[in-house]
């Protein structure tokens, strides 16, 4: 018969067992593919195509990060502060497109802005074509990211305690001079690392960003593209790239929330 | 002066009932009661972060009931300070006024001149206390309302803070409604209040 500490030892050595499966399953492709992919990063940097794409990608990416703070901070801070009649609404539309795939989304941004429809065709009358350019990449990026700026932007301004709003109102501030001198400083680091997660989930888009901008190619596209006409060998240093890419705005996270954990708000 | 008229609040399960009071002009009103009477929800409202659900607050003879707090001229030190963290404590008590000079002047008078390049982090809770009541003051409001504001002080540096207390009242004839459980605090009062259950039910003058 068992005794109570060697259930107790088994049951902790299955939680470890079935944590560790998880995280080689997470961690082993991506090694693997710096690992086969790493050589040919050099190369891939000198490959016309690739610096065309990285240049896309940046801009892109950044473009619609400076967006979803834009409209997100005043979205995040209402859904962090305020109570009113429609707030759960809100918070449900912003949270929709995580719910959605990422192709029906940019098939879905495509009805609105295809030339076939109204506002497509008045967008087209302004000069500002969507499809296959730049700002349908944005449009893209835009639509799968925001939700997780909103999300990370409401916390970080949930975890300012409004008490010094209020005292700084009763020192004189206005309601907006209050949150641009007390609130916003205070929430600065969450900001920085809700933007940081907005740019990097945009950098690593594919599905909405491929139905609605095929052309000119972001990276995730680029690989996806040598993959399909050269196979595993031509898409590796691509994809090896993306992913070191990818590392660099999840150390600037990992500073910030290691600077953050050494501050009291 | 402050003058509150048959208010009544809502702050979650909490009620302020039927408050009604007046501290004249230079007056010095303490309040005491046991925790979760409604002392600071009072306070809270006479600054303008809690609207009442009737009733109306009158300050320096002008209904402010519905008036945002910045144009209240209410100033309020809250009992753990809330002195902002991204700020050093020159930064703080100067945030409410341009005088650069007032800084220096009432840092001086409640001995923490000695502070004023530090990060307010680094800072005791009495030295948080003295920080956050000059900051109040510095803003020069006509009124002030004080929360528990001595209560981290050692009994000879609050002895002290409140004699300097007293005087730039005088000076200045602040109207000044003061949270306490200490008996020392009193001492300056001219007036008395008691709360008990959001209900003000006792109001004395102090002889």
């Amino acid at each position: 018969m068992r005794t109570a500490g060697s259930k107790l030892t088994i049951a902790r050595a299955s939680a470890w067992l079935l944590g560790a499966a998880l995280l080689l399953f997470l961690a082993v492709p991506i090694i693997l593919l710096v690992l086969l992919g790493g050589a040919g990063i050099g190369d891939a940097l000198r490959d016309r195509d690739m610096i065309a794409a990285l240049e896309t990608t940046f801009v892109t990416a950044t473009a619609a990060t400076f967006v979803a703070a834009l409209c997100g901070s005043p979205i995040a801070y209402a859904l962090s502060r305020a109570k009113f009649r429609g707030r759960a609404l809100i918070a449900a539309i912003v949270d929709l497109p995580l719910l959605i795939p990422h192709p029906v989304a940019g098939i879905a941004i495509l009805l609105l802005v295809s030339r076939d429809t109204p506002f497509g065709s008045t967008l087209l009358d302004l000069g500002l074509r969507v499809v296959g350019t730049p700002a349908g990449i944005i449009a893209a990026m835009l639509f799968v990211s925001a939700p997780l700026y909103v999300s990370a932007a409401r916390e970080a301004f949930a975890r300012v305690d409004k008490r010094y709003e209020f005292v700084a109102r009763t020192l004189g501030d206005t309601q907006w001079s209050a949150f641009r001198r007390v609130t916003l400083p205070l929430a600065r680091r969450g900001l920085a690392s809700a933007a940081i997660v907005t740019w990097a989930r945009a950098v690593s888009e594919f599905g909405a960003v491929v139905v609605l901008a095929y052309n000119p190619k972001v990276v995730s596209v680029l690989s996806y593209d040598r993959f399909t006409t050269g196979g595993l060998r031509d898409a590796l240093p691509i994809a090896a790239t993306l992913v070191v890419i990818s590392i660099v705005p999840l150390i600037a996270l990992r500073a910030l929330r290691y600077d953050r954990s050494n501050e009291s708000v | 002066m402050i003058e509150c008229r048959n208010v009544s609040a809502c702050v979650g399960n909490f009620r302020l009932h039927d408050v009604s009071f007046v501290i004249p002009a230079g007056g010095h009103a303490v309040l005491t009661g046991p925790t979760a009477s409604g002392k600071t929800t009072l306070l809270e409202l006479i600054a303008g972060a809690i609207l009442p659900t009737s009733g109306s607050v009158v300050a320096n003879g002008m209904d402010v009931t519905f008036m945002p707090p910045e144009a209240r001229s209410v100033g309020l030190v809250p009992q753990h300070g809330y002195l902002f963290p991204h700020l050093d404590v020159r930064q703080n008590i100067g945030y409410g006024t341009a005088d650069g000079s007032s800084i220096d002047d009432l840092a001086r008078r409640f001995g923490v001149r000695h502070l004023l390049d530090r990060s307010v982090a680094s800072l005791s809770g009495g030295e948080r206390q003295l920080v956050a009541l000059c900051r109040a003051l510095a803003a020069k409001p006509a009124i002030l309302l004080l929360d528990e504001s001595f209560s981290a002080l050692d009994a000879s540096r609050r002895s002290d803070a409140i004699g300097e207390f007293a005087t730039l009242q005088s000076e200045r004839r602040l109207t000044v409604l003061h949270v306490s459980h200490l008996e020392n605090d009193a001492s300056i009062a001219t007036v008395r209040f008691k709360m008990a259950d959001g209900t003000l039910n006792a109001v004395s003058t102090a002889t």
